[in-house]
């Protein structure tokens, strides 16, 4: 009876951890696809071939002959594709990794504006007139930044080719004219299991 | 005991477990139609989450399903799509069957396999989460909502080799017309519209007048001329009469859901071969009438007379027991009938046209679907039959009085397992109606009444100051679940 009692209590703590849920931190670049959908890996790749990309191209030169840094705003990235995807994701890293090379400017976006603007009226009227800013006085951007998430799916039963595209434009405010395009173009296979046990 | 009968037992414990499932169903029903035809709906929702033993593990899409239906028919269009979306991924989780499951299911009943929605529940669900994200004005989302049930029609008519099965909805292609639209494409709002006058051609739905005659001059206006010949459409009215021809066209677009949706229920018969006795023949209808037919069974045949003469065992007294079910579909009357929006200070007024019909879906699921349900009943029932008299004529004695009550207590436990599949989302409306308001850029006011055959207001929503940009679709949702 004891042996059996000694036994239940060691396989006890087993079948606990076998219902419990298990988190494991992971290295934030390693690779884990669940699904097949568009996961934080494509993202991921989509931000670092753009910023690469971005920054090595011509357009760039130009400004700093002038010893300029020219000021972006990011606008709209339009998803087309098949899933929800937070574009977010990589035009923040974009952001971040043109911000910090120091050849570029940013300024708020539409939304932060708005913001920055309710502040501002709120300033108007409660903060001391030393610290309040003023309106007007914003910095106009030079270079809007454009895009688009394509996806073609092609799906038969338990098998799918997924093909995402995404697109970013740079286009000069003053003159419309686009000064940099950058794309990048994932192709995924995915099969999923019809049966199991 | 005996093996086959160990089987049975097994068997019909696991169906008591699963039985629940069938009257699961049934107490959904009774626990969410008073506060769903109130309007009640986050009350609905509520008793849901208090209670998610009435979905159990093989209804989680139903469990999701459900409450992001109510908190859309709340407007809590956020929650309503968490929910949705949730439902989206088990529906996916679901696509690989397990082995062991789909045998149990065999020598069971369909009940105990995880519920993975009826095609024309899957195409309402993507169409609830792109009106959800409608009504929050982010048509970009509701377009990927378009192209992730586009996956799924292109699949489904993969599927179907003879092109008579349901593929295409022709209500979430008609809405995904007006979306493209509104966000500048029109080649593929064209496109939309002409899969959705396909769908309402070899569907169930009467293609509506409105939708026929909007459809002839739009492609007309979009030089697609082509598309009404392969269509074979016609016109019924000059385009004068006609509302909203253009692209970008300003409008206030009003969804109804009329009535509730149709649930189900089983139909079963039963069939008693009581040898040298009687022969029992009972039908039950979801309602649970029953209806019993009892005629004199023909008396032995000559070689077990003989054996009869000799003192030997016979057949006497010994039973041949046969059940099945077959879901059937339980209507609810509606007593809405359609929706009259009205804009109240610009003077313009639409009546509504059935775009969905989930109670004809439903019928023309279970058309689609009979074929496979009968093969799948007959297995079932033939091996359950079978292991049943193998029970049975393991347990014989010489007395056929202790032989009739062994035999008929082996037919109810073999009972015990036989149920038909009447799982599906009765919470989805009856009917969805759209009601197209073309108005220019202002603000203005509707007022949407739902009314009866007879014309007569049976509810009335007002939107006030609603201020509308040039080329926008501004959607409102009434309910009238009555």
């Amino acid at each position: 009876m004891n042996k059996i009692l000694k036994a239940l209590l060691l396989i006890a703590p087993v079948l606990a951890v076998g219902c419990s849920t298990k988190v494991t931190r992971v290295q934030t670049d390693s690779v884990i696809d669940l699904t097949g959908r568009w996961n934080d890996t494509d993202s991921r790749l989509v931000a670092e071939e753009m910023i690469k990309d971005c920054l090595s191209q011509r357009w760039l030169y130009s400004w700093e002959s002038q010893n300029k840094r020219p000021v972006v705003i990011i606008g709209k990235v339009v998803n087309k594709s098949h899933e929800h995807i937070s574009v977010e994701t990589f035009t923040k890293d974009m952001e971040r990794a043109l911000l910090n090379s120091g050849k570029v400017n940013f300024v708020a976006s539409k939304t932060e504006r708005e913001q920055l603007r309710e502040e501002r009226d709120d300033m108007a009227e409660n903060a001391s007139v030393s610290t309040a800013k003023s309106d007007g006085e914003e910095t106009g951007a030079d270079l809007m930044l454009l895009g688009t998430i394509n996806s073609v799916p092609d799906q038969n039963g338990n098998k799918a080719v997924v093909f995402y595209q995404t697109n970013l434009e740079l286009i000069e405010m003053e003159s419309n004219t686009k000064v940099w395009i950058g794309e990048k173009k994932i192709k995924k296979f995915v099969e999923r299991a019809n049966t199991k046990f | 005991m005996k093996k086959t009968l160990q089987i049975l037992v097994v068997g019909v414990a696991s169906a008591i477990v699963f039985q629940s499932c069938a009257t699961r169903s049934a107490l959904r029903q009774d626990s969410l139609t008073s506060a769903m035809v109130n309007g009640d709906y986050l009350t609905a929702v509520k008793s849901i989450q208090q209670n998610p033993k009435l979905y159990g593990k093989l209804n989680q899409y139903l469990y999701y399903m459900d409450i992001g239906v109510l908190f859309h028919y709340a407007q809590i269009y956020d929650s309503s799509n968490v929910y949705l979306q949730r439902a989206v991924d088990i529906n996916q989780e679901l696509f690989t069957r397990s082995v062991t499951n789909e045998a149990a299911a065999i020598l069971t009943n369909d009940n105990i396999r995880p519920y993975r929605s009826r095609p024309y529940e899957l195409s309402m669900l993507h169409q609830l989460i792109a009106f959800n994200f409608l009504a929050k004005g982010n048509t970009e989302s509701a377009l990927v909502e378009t192209r992730r049930a586009q996956l799924l029609f292109n699949e489904w008519e993969r599927k179907d080799k003879n092109g008579t099965k349901y593929t295409n909805d022709p209500m979430f292609h008609y809405v995904s017309s007006i979306s493209y639209d509104a966000s500048g494409e029109y080649d593929n709002s064209m496109i939309s519209l002409y899969k959705a006058i396909e769908a309402f051609q070899n569907g169930p739905l009467k293609l509506p007048e409105e939708v026929q005659n909007y459809a002839y001059y739009q492609f007309i206006k979009n030089d697609r001329e082509g598309d009404n010949t392969l269509l074979g459409l016609t016109a019924t009215r000059p385009q004068s009469q006609v509302d909203g021809i253009g692209n970008e066209v300003t409008e206030i677009i009003v969804i109804g859901y009329a009535g509730r949706g149709p649930a189900l229920g089983e139909k079963t018969w039963r069939g008693t071969w009581v040898r040298d006795g009687m022969l029992v023949v009972n039908h039950t209808g979801p309602n649970g009438a029953i209806e019993t037919m009892t005629l004199p069974a023909p008396s032995l045949p000559e070689k077990e007379l003989q054996k009869a003469e000799k003192g030997e065992k016979t057949k006497s007294g010994t039973t041949l027991h046969i059940k099945f079910a077959l879901p059937e579909i339980k209507k609810n009357p509606s007593q809405t009938d359609r929706f009259l929006a009205r804009c109240v200070n610009c003077g313009k007024t639409a009546e509504s046209i059935v775009v969905n019909d989930l109670e004809k879906q439903l019928e023309k699921n279970l058309e689609d679907t009979r074929a496979a349900t009968i093969t799948r009943t007959v297995i079932r029932v033939v091996l359950r039959t079978i292991t049943a008299e193998k029970a049975k004529n393991e347990m014989q004695t010489g007395n056929s009085m202790a032989n009739l009550l062994l035999n008929v207590g082996t037919d109810l436990l073999a009972d015990q397992l036989e149920h038909a599949d009447a799982r599906n989302c009765f919470l989805v409306p009856k009917q969805v109606h759209v009601a197209r308001i073309p108005v220019n850029p202002g603000t203005w006011s509707v007022s949407v009444d739902a009314l009866d055959q007879q014309g007569m207001v049976i509810g009335t929503k007002s939107f006030d100051s609603l201020t509308i940009k040039r080329g926008e679709k501004r959607y409102l949702f009434y309910s009238s679940l009555k």
